[in-house]
């Protein structure tokens, strides 16, 4: 793209700081003297995938190589994605303005399900060919990885190649692997594929597997291509988060983005071990950073960012060993420099007054947590090991301090669940409500917001819940409705997810290859952006499966088999299968497993290794 | 991997305060890609820019402490500024050679400053912005340029503009917003030197003429080619109602 052309282009459309690049931060290098070129891709607007620390750390770790030059691009807004149509502009990074089908690589993250559609929607911008299947020599390696690829096989025919795992060692490998084939001469895609899915763990190639399929539609067998290359994918991670790269300078956006601030992860994995979630089994071994590092990389991106805002990354903040440590060395500098801490993700019974003071800020009045059941009952089938004494306590640590407003984050559909175990959701925060006005402490003459926020149960991949049936979407729907009767105070604010696309969200996670002929019809209908509540249409959606001869019940309300191979039983993500067959069926006797802490569950995770894990060692 | 520490770079907290905050004036470009940005973007960008470079900001008293800045006239969106200014309230010693240097080891080469001063003049003086716009359009350059200095001169048919504001659309006739026009031809292209209304009270923004050149003339057509048709503008400086520079330096 020209300047002209740029310019023209973005005058007529909203946002155009979107395109425009030039960020501070950015990294530039001479095209000419780069031995390969990485598009990596956030298939969801600029302002989204600008908020992604998953990006900002595998853009560094791969312009780390001085051979490597690793760009940015977004998903062009609607408006934006009908000019370039018009005048056939193609899909360009924004480093160097230059067309992704002439990058190397073009690599997408996926964050989430819903995103898929937006993936092929670049594609199609970026004029190279969706199946992998049919595209040349010429064209970018196209990559996937994130949280989704634990699941890749709705998207399969649509990459050439996966990452499970962690990709800070991983992508620049496979990226180094390309540069060395291409000097020795040795590099044709196929060669490539397959030498990169025999050396490099981690690395998933579905070309190279064949699958077929039982009468009943389920999966028979995966089979590799090649007696040299794993039958299952194991997942890849980095050993010891002290060590692996970070970068200290972060692309700072000129527009306003979903979140602007330092983020800093204090470790992967969670303890916990909730029975429906995924990011707390694919990210096992729970591994720890010192807190000594964190403190110094959040110091670092403030001197080079100026951010105002500091947020502390984890899947559960206040299980982190040393969170206090922590907080206090971040809080000696932070506070003379007007940099404000959030704390996320929360959980209500390691929650203190101590951690309660520390991110205590005017401007905030809200605290959230997520009890995720009314019931103790249900509470206990999903492993969530929270108590309602534990949920009191915490609130009232925030009323003490003078909040006023609570959010509550639950889920519906969970196993087992029964409308008794619904009414406790309401039930619940009328109880909140209630406390609020008994403690002795609270800012007189204000009165508490209890927010119950409940989104519909979907089984995901690696967890002990992937069996399990979604509920229809007119169950759903019904249970939706009932919770919202059982509210019957004013000062208690309900809202629900549209079970819609959760829905097509359980077909997603849930799906296999026979999905891709959908996902290309709905790419070709124009698709795209369906994490956006204004651009999904379900109907549009029915209409699809219809149409390719989808029952999109067999992915999302089955009841797996405990003995079926499932679509992504080609990865190990670490937690094995027993584990999960275990965890499925305490579930249903009701019984919960103790966190990491207290006792080793033998997920199986700890095969992976890693510093500052609490697992024990593999003999 | 610690902290890389900034050369060159004093930490404000190492400064000796002073007596009272100090206004200083900083005067940059703001160019190249960073046209797209808006006003706003630009105002959060440089919150933080400050924060980066430790430039040491006086901080307001009370709740919600934040460092006082405040921006001149705002460059509209598609256009490029070479004489843009900040005003910042800074409460502990430091030059301006030391506040420019430390601000453009933390800015892009599109957006360097060029001066620091203590300023003698307010943004409230600003009456009029100097731009200087580039055309390339179908035609011949003299031929356009006479053409264009018809249409805009003093003397010429009103030009009756729809000019959005908060209170909604509103006719208005733009010529007395201009206070003069200069268009010559040069390499096969038009230039144009304008000297426009600015300020809060009345501003107007240099796309009108780029309109009024399209409705009027038939040049610079919307959907035209990319390479042969196109425009620039870059705002040079501003004065005040005596024709008095606002900012050190006006070309």
């Amino acid at each position: 793209m020209n300047q002209n052309q740029k310019r023209m282009l973005l005058t007529s459309v909203s946002r155009p700081g979107r395109y425009a690049g030039g960020e501070y931060g950015q990294i530039i290098k001479d095209k000419t003297q780069v031995k390969a070129r990485f598009a990596f891709a956030f298939p969801d607007s600029y302002e989204i995938g600008m908020s992604n620390l998953g990006v900002r750390i595998l853009y560094h770790c791969l312009n780390l190589h001085d051979d490597i030059w690793c760009e940015r691009t977004y998903a062009p807004w609607v408006d934006m994605q009908e000019k370039m149509r018009e005048q056939n502009v193609p899909l360009t990074c924004l480093e160097s303005g230059d067309p992704v089908s002439d990058f190397d690589f073009l690599g997408f993250t996926l964050q989430y399900e819903m995103c898929y559609t937006t993936v092929l929607n670049m594609l199609e911008l970026s004029k190279i060919p969706l199946r992998a299947a049919d595209r040349g020599e010429d064209c970018p390696l196209v990559i996937g990885g994130g949280p989704c690829a634990y699941n890749p096989e709705p998207v399969a025919d649509f990459f050439d190649l996966f990452n499970i795992g962690e990709g800070e060692e991983m992508l620049p490998e496979i990226v180094r692997l390309y540069i060395r084939m291409k000097d020795e001469g040795t590099y044709t895609r196929a060669a490539f594929l397959h030498e990169a899915a025999r050396t490099i763990q981690g690395v998933y190639v579905p070309s190279l597997y064949t699958i077929t399929y039982n009468a009943d539609g389920t999966v028979a067998a995966y089979t590799p291509v090649y007696d040299d290359i794993p039958k299952t994918v194991t997942k890849r991670i980095v050993k010891d988060l002290d060590k692996t790269p970070f970068p200290d300078k972060v692309v700072m956006p000129y527009i306003e983005t979903v979140q602007d601030r330092i983020t800093v992860e204090v470790g992967r994995g969670c303890i916990r071990g909730c029975r429906f979630c995924q990011a707390g089994m694919v990210y096992r071994p729970v591994r720890e950073k010192s807190p000594e590092v964190v403190d110094c990389q959040c110091r670092a991106i403030f001197e080079s960012s100026g951010y105002e805002e500091m947020s502390l990354s984890s899947l559960s903040i206040s299980d982190y060993t040393k969170v206090n440590e922590l907080t206090d060395s971040l809080l000696s500098w932070s506070n003379p420099n007007m940099v404000s801490l959030s704390l996320p993700s929360l959980r209500a019974d390691s929650f203190t007054r101590e951690l309660m003071d520390k991110v205590a800020s005017i401007r905030n009045s809200t605290i959230t947590f997520a009890p995720e059941a009314g019931s103790q009952r249900l509470r206990d089938v999903i492993n969530k090991n929270l108590y309602e004494e534990d949920l009191m306590r915490a609130v009232n640590v925030a009323f003490d301090v003078g909040k006023n407003q609570v959010k509550l984050y639950f889920m519906q559909g969970h196993p087992t669940e029964t409308d008794e175990d619904l009414a406790e959701i309401p039930e619940l925060a009328h109880r909140v409500v209630s406390a609020y006005y008994q403690n002795p402490n609270r800012r007189k003459g204000q009165h508490p917001q209890v927010t119950i926020s409940v989104s519909p149960f979907i089984p995901k991949p690696f967890t002990p819940f992937q069996w399990e049936p979604q509920d229809t979407l007119e169950e759903m729907e019904r249970k939706q409705a009932f919770v919202g009767s059982c509210v019957h105070d004013r000062r208690v604010k309900y809202n629900y997810h549209n079970a819609k696309t959760c829905h097509l969200e359980a077909v997603l996670a849930r799906g296999d290859r026979r999905l891709a002929p959908a996902l290309e019809e709905a790419c070709r209908r124009g698709f795209k952006f369906e994490a956006w509540s204004e651009f999904f249409d379900y109907e549009g959606w029915l209409d699809i499966f219809a149409a390719t001869g989808i029952d999109p019940a067999f992915y999302a309300n089955r009841r797996y088999g405990l003995d079926e191979v499932l679509p992504w039983d080609v990865i190990d993500c670490g937690v094995t299968k027993k584990f999960l067959q275990r965890e499925n069926a305490r579930a249903h006797e009701g019984n919960t497993t103790p966190n990491c802490r207290e006792n080793c569950s033998g997920c199986g995770a700890n095969k992976m290794g890693g510093e500052r894990a609490c697992c024990p060692k593999v003999k | 991997m610690l902290s890389q520490g900034k050369v060159n770079r004093i930490s404000k907290f190492d400064r000796e305060k002073l007596d009272a905050p100090i206004t200083v004036r900083v005067v940059f470009q703001k160019t190249g890609n960073l046209q797209y940005f808006s006003h706003l973007d630009l105002q959060r960008t440089w919150q933080r820019v400050l924060v980066r470079a430790s430039i040491p900001m006086w901080y307001t008293q009370g709740f919600n402490p934040h460092s006082k800045i405040t921006f001149g006239v705002p460059l509209p969106v598609g256009s490029e500024g070479m004489e843009e200014m900040v005003d910042l309230r800074i409460d502990r010693q430091i030059t301006p050679a030391e506040i420019k240097a430390q601000l453009n080891a933390e800015l892009t080469s599109e957006m360097q400053v060029s001066e620091v001063y203590i300023p003698t003049t307010a943004f409230s003086d600003i009456a009029w912005g100097t731009y200087q716009m580039t055309v390339k359009t179908p035609g011949d350059p003299i031929d356009n340029a006479a053409a264009i200095n018809k249409i805009f001169a003093p003397d010429a048919e009103p030009i009756i503009m729809t000019k959005r504001s908060k209170s909604g659309d509103k006719e208005v006739n733009i010529l007395p917003m201009i206070h003069s026009v200069k268009a010559v031809a040069a390499d096969g292209l038009i230039k144009i030197r304008a000297t426009l209304r600015a300020g809060n009270t009345e501003n107007l923004n240099p796309e009108y003429l780029i309109k009024a050149m399209r409705d009027r003339l038939g040049i610079l057509p919307e959907d035209g080619s990319t390479e042969e048709v196109w425009y620039r503008i870059l705002r040079i400086g501003f004065h005040d109602e005596k024709g008095v520079a606002v900012g050190k330096w006006f070309r």
